[in-house]
């Protein structure tokens, strides 16, 4: 068989970081020599691993952690089988075969099959035959993204979770489920959490500022079995001790993946073992990089090490630097708990004959730092609870740079300049990003190359794209070298990627050539190409501008709009009445009882709305459910205005300043079903004691002494926790119901589709949206006021259509001729 | 491909599915997802029923230029050949067009029905009383006559 291609062939074993990274340094380094084909495990392109833990935590969408989507593997000539297993190598023939039988040739060939969680010899932690184990149900590792959806979508139905482990993936992933709702208990073998980077005292501290979290933390505490027949019910202890959970990550440690390499006959010790050109060991054309290697009898698991073994890999596989040697890495982490603030570098503990050590302790406000000090050089730090010279001490710890005389300066700044003045005085050989090796010289180059955006940037230079620690620092130095010239990023504010305008330009657009429905909208904006996923985002946006002439076409909502009603995981529904102010009457209450009774309603649930919910409704019985009851929608399926919840107010409550439940019936009967680029959730507390969590909400009034309204905006409590901003102090009832309007219409005009408040006000800033919509500075405030009173006379209860279906067979999933 | 012996038979009525939307259509006892296009000419697409990564019901799904996207979790797939996103389980499609009398008219592998396999039931049956099955009671008393036309 011949090929046509006559290139050396470059064969990459595993598609995870270490991998990845390899084959972007051999491009950038004449890959064209080579005809690439990667083999990857996970089903997807290559994704940031240290990000998982904030796609765990809610707080980064699983989709922005991917580095190299699947399209860059298309764009730069490589081939990437995924979910395909390589399963044997013949290193003198050298190929490799794959489990359906294929068998691939090489001239070079990169072994970065990464590592796998360990699970330690515990009982009952697999169910059925232990030689083949499937994890009990309940029972996790925390290492892919897969693992990750598994956790996520087990925690809807859990309620505790035991980490085993308590490092720093332990600590991250028990304050992910902890920000999911679960209750956490990190359960560690050690005297102390995180025993290889922390001395007792920094780990006393941390300690105190995780169970300050709400998280449970148990020491010196060995687990020796899992509970529970079928699925975790407990965890039990060495000491004969027990604790009941329903959920177990076990984040033990990880063993490189070595059994391929093994099985090939070439050299394993812990990893696969390497020499200083990464070259396994006697293998004139095998390499192995990352998690999987073992160099100078060290493994490494962190992302520092790994881009450096790549660097020293392309050079020597593509002949660009042929002396090229990695002679090992110091090794630095911060921990990315959101709440605690920790960043370790080198050692923990001195050696007391030769090391110096300066040490600062606080703990009642959570604050340890040391550094210590060999030869005049600085060999280790831990910095907890104030990252006031993180940077100075990364530097100083990775270059072997200088120190200061006054050694406590390696600590504080002692009157010196601030944080701020000492980012612009770091050297431009400083690495500011220390996941990707990036030096505030290279982000200042990038610039001065003609990069304004910080996206643009970040993409370039991949500053900041490893765990986001240093962001903030990036920014300041784009800034900086931009000199005020940096510029917003398009894309930043667009409405929708498929039609490449902001929001205010798409709808002067829309406007402009009369486009009324969503159909014509994709047919003169979007050259007729349709996107199913732009549809809701467009009908919001027609709706907004039209109002009752907006020309509505099903099709354009989603299923929870086109039914009034939301969708759950089995296809039923749930069925919300308004209930305004979440002030009931026994009469309402006798009616959905009678309903729930009738229909067999499976759950009845009461809502953080104050509303009740009928949960597991069929399609087919919604407009039946809707007559029977005789209320009005509640909306709890939209992408609009839902809810407010009050406080008993002044008529019972002795503490009340201000008629909490009036003004939020008020409101509720006003703005009721507002169409809104992302769901409104109010509040109003009769007096700052807050009953009804007025701060954390879209819109939320708190009654303050004299019978006045503080408006806060912005606030959140749910995947992110927000406080409102404070826009302003109100005198009565009706300012409060207009400047409510106002800022409800300018955040649906200037809102992208689904932007929350919260993020809205992040973007926007409190002092704009105050100057336009408070003290009117731009003269649009009529404008504001007239847009929302058309929206509001063009609402109607869309469970009326229980009588007259806008659709055909609009509750019915299945259609019999 | 269709050969001849692929059996074609008709599975329902074009206006009882409005335009970009689906339904789920019955044919020998199981179920099919069909969906009325809008765009490229109009036209039928059919495709299994249930999504293959949580059981959601595609045929509430949006639809757009010939691609659908699952109601639950927003997986999406080519109506022409159900292929899914990158590195995802894709999606069986069965031939299907509508005639001039507007009967939607499918095509049956020719060797049986539908595959024997568990199409009738989403791939994690849901909790909730009788999984799968209650949700799409078979009451179509309030189906509109085959003939009026979707508006």
């Amino acid at each position: 068989m011949t090929r046509g291609d006559r290139r050396a062939r470059l064969i990459v074993v595993g598609n995870g970081m270490a991998g990845a990274r390899v084959v972007e340094e051999v491009l950038q380094r004449d890959g064209e020599q080579f005809e690439i084909t990667m083999f990857g495990d996970e089903p997807h392109g290559n994704y940031n691993r240290i990000s998982l833990s904030n796609v765990l935590a809610g707080s980064e969408d699983p989709r922005d952690i991917f580095l190299n989507p699947l399209d860059w593997y298309v764009e730069n000539g490589v081939t990437l089988h995924t979910g395909r297993r390589v399963v044997a190598i013949d290193r003198f023939a050298r190929t490799l075969r794959t489990d359906d039988g294929g068998v691939h040739g090489y001239e070079q060939l990169v072994l970065a099959t990464g590592s796998r969680p360990w699970i330690p010899p515990v009982d009952d932690v697999y169910v059925g035959d232990p030689e083949h184990g499937k994890l009990k149900p309940g029972v996790f590792g925390f290492r892919t993204l897969g693992d990750c959806d598994e956790m996520l979508a087990w925690a809807e139905q859990a309620s505790h979770v035991a980490v085993v482990g308590g490092g720093l993936l332990g600590l991250e992933a028990a304050r992910g489920l902890l920000e999911r709702g679960m209750k956490a208990t990190l359960v560690h073998r050690s005297d102390r959490l995180m025993n290889v980077q922390l001395d007792h005292e920094a780990a006393a501290t941390l300690q105190a500022a995780v169970e300050a979290l709400g998280i449970d933390v148990l020491l010196d505490t060995s687990t020796s079995a899992v509970l529970g027949e079928d699925r975790v019910e407990g965890l039990a202890f060495a000491d004969g001790s027990q604790l009941a959970c329903d959920t177990v990550v076990f984040s033990t440690g990880i063993r490189p993946n070595v059994e391929l390499a093994a099985r090939g006959g070439m050299t394993v010790e812990r990893g696969i073992v390497v020499d200083d050109a990464m070259r396994v060991l006697d293998e004139d054309h095998v390499w192995a990089v990352g998690e999987c290697c073992q160099h100078r009898g060290e493994l490494y698991g962190l992302v520092a090490p790994v881009w450096e073994q790549a660097t020293v890999l392309a050079d020597r596989i593509t002949g660009a630097k042929p002396t090229a040697e990695y002679h090992g890495s110091k090794l630095a982490t911060k921990l990315k708990v959101s709440g605690v603030e920790l960043a370790t570098m080198g050692l923990s503990e001195p050696e007391p004959a030769h090391d110096e050590v300066v040490r600062f302790s606080e703990p009642s406000r959570g604050v340890y730092k040391t550094a210590i000090v060999r030869d005049g050089k600085l060999v280790g730090a831990t910095l907890l609870g104030d990252m006031g010279k993180v940077s100075f001490l990364m530097q100083a710890f990775d270059r072997g740079t200088v120190l200061p005389d006054e050694r406590v300066a390696l600590l504080f700044d002692l009157g010196g300049p601030s944080t701020e003045d000492s980012i612009a005085e770091l050297p431009d050989d400083a690495q500011v990003c220390n996941c990707n090796g990036v030096t505030k010289g290279d982000i200042r180059s990038c610039v001065a190359g003609g990069e304004k955006t910080l996206r643009g940037v970040m993409g370039k230079t991949r500053a900041g794209s490893g765990c986001g620690s240093c962001k903030s620092q990036v920014v300041e130095i784009v800034e900086s070298a931009a000199g005020g010239a940096l510029e917003a990023d398009p894309a930043a504010d667009l409405y929708l990627p498929c039609i490449p305008m902001p929001k205010p330009e798409l709808m002067a657009a829309v406007r402009e050539h009369g486009l009324r429905s969503v159909s014509a909208v994709f047919e003169t904006l979007a050259d007729g190409t349709q996107d199913a996923k732009a549809k809701p985002a467009l009908a919001s946006l027609l709706r907004l501008v039209w109002g009752t002439e907006y020309e509505d076409e099903r099709d354009a909502r989603f299923i929870n709009d086109r039914v009034h009603a939301n969708i759950q995981k089995d296809g039923t529904f749930s069925v919300v009445p308004r209930v305004s102010g979440g002030v009931t009457s026994a009469h309402q209450l006798r009616r959905i009882a009678d309903v729930v009774d009738k229909y067999e309603i499976p759950m009845v649930k009461i809502t953080g709305g104050q509303r009740i919910d009928l949960l597991g409704v069929p399609k087919e019985q919604l407009p039946a459910v809707w007559k029977d009851l005789d209320m009005p929608s509640g909306y709890a399926y939209g992408k609009s205005f839902r809810t407010v919840k009050t406080c008993v107010g002044s008529d019972y409550c002795r503490f009340g300043l201000g008629d909490s439940t009036r003004l939020g019936i008020t409101l509720e009967e006003r703005f009721k079903g507002l169409e809104s680029p992302a769901k409104l959730k109010l509040g109003v507390a009769g007096c700052p004691r807050n009953c009804s969590e007025a701060m954390v909400k879209d819109v939320g009034f708190v009654a303050v002494e004299g019978a006045r309204w503080e408006m806060y905006v912005g606030g959140a409590a749910g995947a992110h926790v927000r406080k409102g901003d404070l826009l302003c102090t109100l005198d009565t009832e009706e300012e409060a119901m207009l400047v409510a309007g106002r800022f409800m219409q300018y955040y649906r005009q200037n809102a992208k589709w689904l932007e929350r408040t919260y993020t809205f006000m992040e973007r926007v800033g409190v002092d704009e949206v105050r100057a336009v919509v408070v003290e009117n500075r731009d003269g649009d405030v009529d404008q504001l006021d007239t847009a929302m009173q058309t929206s509001i006379d063009a609402y109607s209860d869309p469970w009326l259509e229980a009588q007259a279906p806008a659709t055909p067979n609009q509750f019915h999933t299945v259609v019999t001729s | 491909m269709s050969t001849p012996s692929d059996v074609e038979r008709t599975v329902g009525h074009i206006s009882a599915i409005p335009v970009d939307e689906g339904r789920m259509l019955r044919v020998d006892g199981h179920l099919v997802a069909v969906f009325h296009l809008r765009g490229g000419g109009g036209g039928v697409r059919a495709t299994q029923p249930w999504c293959p990564h949580r059981g959601g019901p595609l045929a509430d799904g949006l639809v757009g230029d010939a691609t659908l996207v699952c109601p639950l979790h927003g997986r999406t797939f080519a109506l022409d050949g159900g292929e899914a996103g990158p590195d995802e389980v894709g999606i069986r499609t069965y031939p299907a067009r509508v005639d001039d009398d507007g009967a939607i008219l499918l095509t049956l592998p020719a060797d049986g029905p539908l595959p024997a396999c568990s199409d009738d039931v989403p791939a994690t049956a849901p909790p909730g009383p009788q999984a799968g099955t209650a949700p799409f009671a078979e009451d179509i008393s309030q189906a509109p006559d085959p003939g009026s036309s979707p508006r």
